[in-house]
């Protein structure tokens, strides 16, 4: 492209005179943009930084020299030489008129309103101080929409400001908003006047400047009343900011704030509304101890006096490789630090794991051996860098949401191009530029040709011209292939497609700290650091470190599972997980854990895996309790205690210490505080990272570094598993509503998603009589779920996708060990 | 014309109270003397202010219809103009019942002032003005409401919301809107926008004669917007995206079949309507492929024809089918149609006759003589071979000769144009102009051929006239007049004309009923495009009017598939109240270069097109704008000031006293 001036010419500066004073700035900046860069205040109403300004407040006006009416700063873009005004008579009487137009026939409801006191137009009222009204029209009748799920949204409130258009066009990509009606009339409605059926990201409710758009997933509270804590999401691996707002130990609501975090304001439904998890009725109140069918209560010393009894009498007698530890991937790195140093110091036990790190050791504790700089995580800020984006294997709007809304943002104000691949008929909105359906399995021949088109003349090539031609390609990949029983040839081969085209690759990780576990030595391999547990030098380190000496350990990766079956693994602790329901034939490993001596599990609520356990040692969420997260990116970033526990739960690294402490370990920690010091002091990584450091923006990680050259991989296709009798394909992850037990434990998800949904093509659908909606059985050699059908184009025929975490439905029960996907079947219930 | 009042842009013509045949004349309007052949029109209310025919009218009642539909026409996306409009619209009622005061006059003066100032498009910040006007000239009118006593006169107010560009537009299209989309950035819904006017996004977004920037209020503030190439990048858009064009959900609802003879812009556009109706519609088309003028015509460069195909493709796939290499005249006729059940006949045949120059030697089939439009065709369809010529000559100076100059630069030649007047009378686009020079083409002006001179049957030069400008004629440019014994010859080995083109009706001789005009264009009913003779038969595009341009072509088409579907539904043909709106509204003139803009600053300049390699721009067909990036696209529609007006006359029933 020859000289587009647009683009070039941005960079050039513009001087004008604002309030009287020369400023310069950047050509193409709007006139509010300078001044805030200036300091000057111009009021708004309906500008948000975030979204595409459209000036239909009238609010932000200002005069500009040669302009007899006034001109809308929001819109307006500084010209050499211009001289603007910003608080002049005219505009001053001209924005209390603004303010009484939309203040005809605004409903009194300022007493019981939602957003009384974070209100925009409360607030524009005042200081603009309209204490009259001139303007009077026929009023018009009362009208709330009740029947948008979790939404609301009362008319009569409503300032036509357009944010919530906006905000799900541009950024959730939904579009669910418009106009509707002309004149005084109008009012916001769906697209076609149905009711609400949407992401139910609650964006629409964030950005609204009034009441107009509620949710009803709120305790009643005034906004001064609340206190405000600045928390991170615990609901996926993004890492989003949250601000947890808090009324007598209550939450009373999250919210987010634009500018703050990764997530620059935005969530989805899990991390706004998936707030009654935190309080539910279904969290674990106090210890209980179920030995011998009997289920009982007891305080906190008996129940640590009786897991460490427990344990330390199993290592006595079987030494240390008869016990192991399952950990969960919601433990904070605190959490996770103490728990590898109490059982790697205090019991010289080694068998510690997460299930992702069972699942696939290459893409957790094996990550930086495998791939060095070249692994999969990289800042989203690579995002504004990358040429186009490519999304393979991943389902960018159902399984990190909140990056969809950053890939969104990027691609309307740079223009970025987006490719799919996968095994399913994804979507994304804006469209991609195109799109390519691979069968589940053809992964690597794929991406190989991708990184080659030849002369080929097909749509692949088409596809991979397009990524030569855009350059610095950002895949994004998802957790199907982290699942996939080739993953290791789909990532080397992927990994060789950005290396080719000096692009990135960026790994969709299951939980809130699935890398954070992996950082701290969840693994039997590694200690934090990714220092293997059997490298002289490393145990030296922790040696002094930790001011102790450790027995010799030795790395044990067989199968946990199959050592319970086998009675080699005699004593369990499961801290935060549920295997029976997030792993491949969750049954089996139900079935091997049952077999242990001695299972204590440490949970926030209850799930198949706690009815199975002799002790039951009850945890905090995050809201509960202070600790780090690391994220995607590989981020971390801290989070402080929002409320005290309501019941008899503690944080985990307490539960943690307190057993070190049985098991003869001497140094204990005041505070979460304490630990951060101790990980940044013992692990390169994370060094120099503090609770009050990672409190901002948090730290990218430090990572190990060295790349090996090329990637190798082997382009076969995996074998195809379905079979005569279970003739289908299925896929399992998670919806936006669902992940696991801290969703299912939200009134609000439940509410908005209730069941187990099997995704199906009509062709399926329509052979097997089944219709959207039809209550069925889904069928694998391993056994069979209920679900509800939904028949939609996005499963190709022979391929379904179930979404998993019900553990009334736990879909992956219906996998092999081993591989991504069952072969199963589907028939009407 | 003489009226009874009149502030239309400004100026004040008051003639009430004075005898008729001393009234004073106001030249700065143009309305019809009646609405239609049934009813009289005595007032007109618009952005430009108040206007008065003659009585009846109440201009109270007037002011209070026109704040009405100034309500009903806010889009309420800002809140003066949506509020303020209204509680206009309710003091007026106030006022009309009566129940009015003196101080509601101040309170609506207020009013227009504080929304004509802060609206955010025009229907805020022109509306307000007119109604102004009225309180400012016709007080006793209020005073007579207000004191009590004055009846309301019960007159009909028909109206239309517009834009200056939409009314200069002959398709109608709603061009705020889709810009406005694009620069919310949803250009799938702008493309749908634009094809609620037309379903050629494509070749209107590369090749219109784009009025509607000749008539962009943007342009009083610093420059137009680029609205033509911004239909273009929601085309390209979807083109370019994994998107399925919408489908059509009316897709052969309906029984009758009709016939569009011609698939050129004008029968693909009419196809396109009529389908959207449920009609089963059939295109015979003569060549091997859809798009006429722009098939043919219009080079690869500007219009490239894979991309051409695809937007014919999509009305295929709305349900009309098409069918190739079929002369209608000969293959197929009126008789042999009806027999297959058509039931009506779209005529959208063009013109594709290449006008002869009335010189000396152009009928004699020298080698290196080619009409223009001709060897157009045969090079874009790649139907033989052309020999390199070393200077080729062009004739005329519209963009048949710019596409036929900027051709032969592609294909080495040396090009010079030969036109009769100056480089500011050329009728070709401006844009075209200053390409052709960036490519190389020369100039020869106030040259007017006389003669070709060959050698052996080869062209070897061209005898021409040296002209010089003259008086003004009726198009208002300088009439070339020429000087005596200037002939001279320009020596070259290729000449094409490019004066104009002529239509091919010769299948109209089948029925001696459909008149035909002395320039060959078949005669039908310039409201409805009807054939007032043969009643199924209707025409649109350049066969009926002669050769216009493309986007007139697709206009036309527009109104003849609206008439097609009234005259199948046994309906009246006849324009809606709305259209004898939009026409009155051309009429008054929707633009006015001189307004000034109050709250526009001056200086946000155009975007410029991005444009191909400059090699590959002077050796290739290798299309030569690139077209708008995303950003760059949503910058430029941001530049839009969105001025939408409401235009409404006051209408009696009966042609009025």
């Amino acid at each position: 492209m020859t000289n587009p001036a647009a683009t070039t010419e941005k960079s050039a500066t513009v001087k004008l005179v604002l309030d009287g004073k020369n400023v310069e700035a950047r050509k193409g900046e709007t006139i509010l943009e300078v001044a805030t860069a200036n300091g000057v205040h111009i009021p708004t109403l309906c500008y948000m930084k975030k979204l595409n300004p459209i000036g239909s407040c009238r609010v932000c006006s200002v005069e500009v020299e040669g302009n007899s009416g006034p001109v809308m700063s929001c819109v307006t873009p500084v010209v050499d030489g211009m001289q603007v005004r910003t608080d002049t008579d005219l505009i001053k009487r001209y924005r209390q008129q603004m303010i009484r137009f939309i203040l005809v026939n605004h409903p009194l409801d300022c007493p019981v309103c939602e957003r009384s006191g974070e209100c925009s137009l409360q607030n524009r009222t005042m200081e603009f101080n309209v204490a009259d009204q001139l303007f009077f029209t026929t009023d018009h009748e009362r009208e709330k929409v009740v029947d948008w799920g979790v939404i609301r949204y009362d008319r009569n409130l409503c300032v036509m400001c357009e944010r919530c258009v906006r905000v799900c066009h541009e950024i959730q990509g939904v579009s669910a908003y418009r106009i509707d009606g002309t004149g005084i009339k109008a009012k916001i409605n769906t697209q076609d006047g149905s009711p609400l059926d949407c992401d139910f990201c609650g964006q629409c409710v964030a950005v609204c400047p009034v009441g107009a758009l509620n949710s009803g997933v709120v305790l009643p509270a005034r906004s001064w009343e609340v206190q405000r804590t600045r928390s991170i999401c615990s609901h996926c691996a993004v890492g989003c900011a949250l601000s947890v707002e808090t009324k007598t130990n209550m939450v009373a609501r999250i919210s987010s704030v634009d500018g703050v975090g990764v997530n620059d304001g935005n969530l989805c439904s899990r991390g706004r509304f998936g707030v009654q998890a935190y309080q539910s009725k279904g969290r674990l109140a106090a210890p209980e101890s179920r030995f011998n069918g009997e289920s009982r209560t007891l305080s906190w010393d008996a129940a640590l006096d009786e897991t460490a009894n427990r344990l330390k009498a199993i290592v006595e007698k079987h030494g240390p490789d008869s016990v192991a530890v399952i950990a969960g991937e919601r433990l904070t790195n605190e959490d996770a630090y103490i728990l590898q140093k109490v059982f790697r110091a205090g019991l010289a036990a080694n068998r510690i794991d997460t299930l992702s790190n069972i699942r696939n050791r290459k893409l957790n504790s094996g990550l930086f051996g495998a791939y060095g700089a070249s692994a999969p995580l990289v800042p989203y800020s690579t995002m504004e860098k990358a040429g186009c984006f490519l999304s393979f294997g991943c389902d960018m709007e159902k399984e990190n949401p909140v990056i969809a809304n950053m890939a969104r943002v990027v691609m309307r104000d740079k223009g970025t191009g987006l490719y799919i691949a996968n095994s399913r008929n994804v979507g994304f909105m804006p469209d991609p530029k195109a799109r390519i359906r691979y069968e589940y399995g053809a992964e690597v021949e794929l991406a190989a040709k991708l990184a080659d088109p030849a002369s080929a003349k097909d749509a692949v090539a088409d596809m991979a011209r397009a990524l030569v031609g855009h350059g610095s390609p950002l895949i994004f990949i998802g957790k199907e292939i982290h699942d996939h029983p080739n993953s290791e040839n789909i990532m080397a081969a992927l990994t060789a497609l950005a290396s080719k085209l000096n692009g990135w690759t960026l790994l969709y990780r299951e939980y809130a700290n699935t890398q954070g576990t992996n950082d701290m030595g969840l693994s039997p391999a590694n200690f934090p650091g990714y220092a293997r547990v059997d490298d002289k030098e490393a145990v030296a380190h922790f040696e002094s470190k930790w001011g102790l000496e450790l027995d010799p350990l030795f790395v044990r990766e067989e199968d946990i599972f199959a050592d319970l079956e086998s009675g080699k693994i005699k004593g369990l602790l499961v801290a935060g997980a549920d295997p029976a329901t997030h792993f491949p034939n969750g049954g089996a490993a139900l079935a091997a854990m049952a077999k242990a001596e001695f299972l204590a599990v440490v949970d926030s609520f209850r799930t198949p895996t706690t009815e199975i356990a002799h002790l039951i040692l009850p945890s905090c969420v995050s809201v509960e309790k202070d600790g780090t997260y690391t994220n995607n990116e590989g981020r971390a970033q801290a989070f402080s205690r929002a409320v005290t526990p309501t019941t008899d739960s503690r944080p985990e690294w307490r539960i943690f210490q307190e057993l070190g402490q049985r098991f003869g370990l001497v140094r204990t920690y005041s505070a979460t505080a304490k630990i951060t010091e101790e990980i940044a002091d013992a692990v390169k990584a994370y060094e120099g990272f503090t609770m009050a450091r990672l409190a901002g923006e948090g730290g990218l990680a430090a990572y190990p570094g060295a790349a090996p050259s090329g990637f190798k991989f082997d382009k076969a296709h995996t074998k195809d598993i379905r079979t005569k009798e279970y003739p289908m394909l299925l896929l399992t992850g998670n919806s936006l509503f669902h992940l696991d037990s801290l969703s299912r434990a939200s009134d609000a998800l439940n509410g908005i998603e209730p069941h187990a949904l099997v995704e199906i093509s009509a062709e399926d659908a329509k052979e097997a009589g089944i219709i959207d909606g039809a209550e069925v059985a889904v069928e694998s050699a391993l056994g069979s779920v209920m679900a509800v059908a939904r028949v939609d184009g996005r499963s190709p025929r022979g391929v379904a996708y179930m979404v998993k975490g019900f553990e009334n439905a736990p879909a992956l029960r219906l996998v092999e060990r081993g591989q991504g996907a069952a072969a199963a079947r589907i028939r009407k219930a | 014309m003489k009226l009874l009042f009149s502030s239309w842009l400004g100026t004040t013509i008051d003639n009430r109270g004075k005898e008729a045949d001393s009234w004073e004349d106001c030249p700065g309007v143009k309305l019809p003397e009646s609405f239609d052949n049934k009813r009289g029109m005595t007032a007109f209310i618009g952005w430009g202010g108040v206007v008065v025919l003659k009585e009846p009218y109440d201009i109270v009642e007037m002011a209070y219809s026109y704040a009405k539909a100034l309500q009903a026409s806010s889009c309420a996306k800002c809140f003066p103009c949506r509020v303020g409009t209204k509680v206009m619209e309710d003091l007026l009622l106030k006022i009309l019942e009566g129940k009015g005061s003196a101080e509601d006059l101040t309170r609506l003066e207020v009013l227009c002032k504080t929304v004509t100032d802060n609206s955010k498009c025009g229907i805020g910040q022109l509306g307000p003005g007119p109604i102004a006007d009225t309180l400012d000239f016709f007080k006793e009118d209020y005073q007579g409401y207000i004191s009590g006593g004055k009846k309301r006169a019960n007159l009909h107010y028909p109206y239309k919301m517009t834009a200056p560009c939409t009314s200069a537009c002959p398709t109608g299209m709603d061009i705020p809107l889709y810009i406005e989309q694009i620069k919310e950035e949803d250009p799938l819904g702008s493309l749908k926008t634009i094809r609620q006017a037309s379903p050629m996004a494509n070749s209107l977004g590369r090749a219109c004669f784009h009025p509607c920037e000749n008539n962009c209020r943007r342009a009083n503030v610093e420059k137009s917007l680029a609205i033509c190439k911004l239909k273009r990048f929601a085309w390209d858009w979807e083109d370019q995206h994994d998107v399925q064009p919408p489908a059509n959900p009316n897709m052969h609802a309906r029984q009758e079949k009709v016939a569009v003879i011609g698939g050129g812009p004008a029968g693909i556009s009419c196809a396109y309507y009529l389908a959207l109706h449920g009609y089963r519609v059939t295109v015979f088309e003569k060549l091997k492929g859809a798009g006429g003028a722009v098939f043919t015509g219009i080079p690869q460069y500007r219009v490239p024809n894979e991309i051409l195909e695809r937007e014919w493709r999509y009305v295929e796939s709305l349900g009309v089918e098409f069918k190739f290499g079929v002369q209608f005249g000969k293959d197929e006729t009126f008789k042999s149609l009806r027999g297959q059940g058509y039931k009506a006949f779209f005529l959208g045949t063009g013109g594709d006759l290449s006008k002869s120059m009335g010189v000396e030697g152009e009928d004699k089939g020298y080698e290196g003589f080619y009409p223009g439009i001709e060897i157009l065709r045969k090079i874009k369809l790649k139907e033989e071979d052309i020999p390199k010529r070393k200077h080729a000559l062009v004739v005329g100076g519209g963009n048949t000769a710019m596409d036929c100059a900027r051709t032969f630069r592609r294909l080495g030649s040396k090009v010079t144009v030969v036109y009769r007047r100056t480089a500011k009378e050329l009728p070709c686009d401006p844009h075209e102009y200053a390409e052709s020079l960036d490519e190389g083409v020369e100039y020869m002006f106030l040259e007017a051929p006389t003669k070709i001179i060959s050698k052996d049957g080869k062209v070897v030069g061209l005898e021409s006239r040296k002209m010089e400008l003259g008086e003004p004629d009726a198009s208002g440019r300088r009439r070339p007049v020429p000087v005596e014994g200037s002939e001279h010859v320009i020596e070259c080995d290729c000449i094409m004309s490019a004066i104009g083109q002529d239509c091919d009706i010769f299948y109209l001789k089948e029925d001696p009923n459909i008149k035909i005009t002395k320039w060959d264009n078949p005669v039908v009913d310039e409201q409805t495009l009807q054939s007032q003779e043969v009643k199924d038969v209707f025409a649109g595009g350049d066969c009926m009017t002669g050769p216009a341009t493309l986007v007139d072509a697709v206009g036309q088409a527009r109104l003849a598939a609206q008439s097609i579907h009234q005259f199948l539904r046994g309906e009246e043909v006849r324009l809606s109240d709305e259209q004898i709106m939009e026409k009155v509204i051309r009429k008054i003139g929707a633009y006015d270069k001189k307004e000034v803009i109050p709250n526009y600053p001056k200086g946000w300049e155009r975007q410029p097109m991005p444009i191909c390699d400059p090699d590959l721009k002077q050796n290739s067909f290798t299309e030569v704008e690139l077209g708008y990036t995303q950003t760059q696209a949503m910058e430029e529609a941001s530049r839009c000031m969105r001025c939408y007006i409401v235009g409404m006359a006051c209408v009696t029933n009966g042609a009025g006293s």
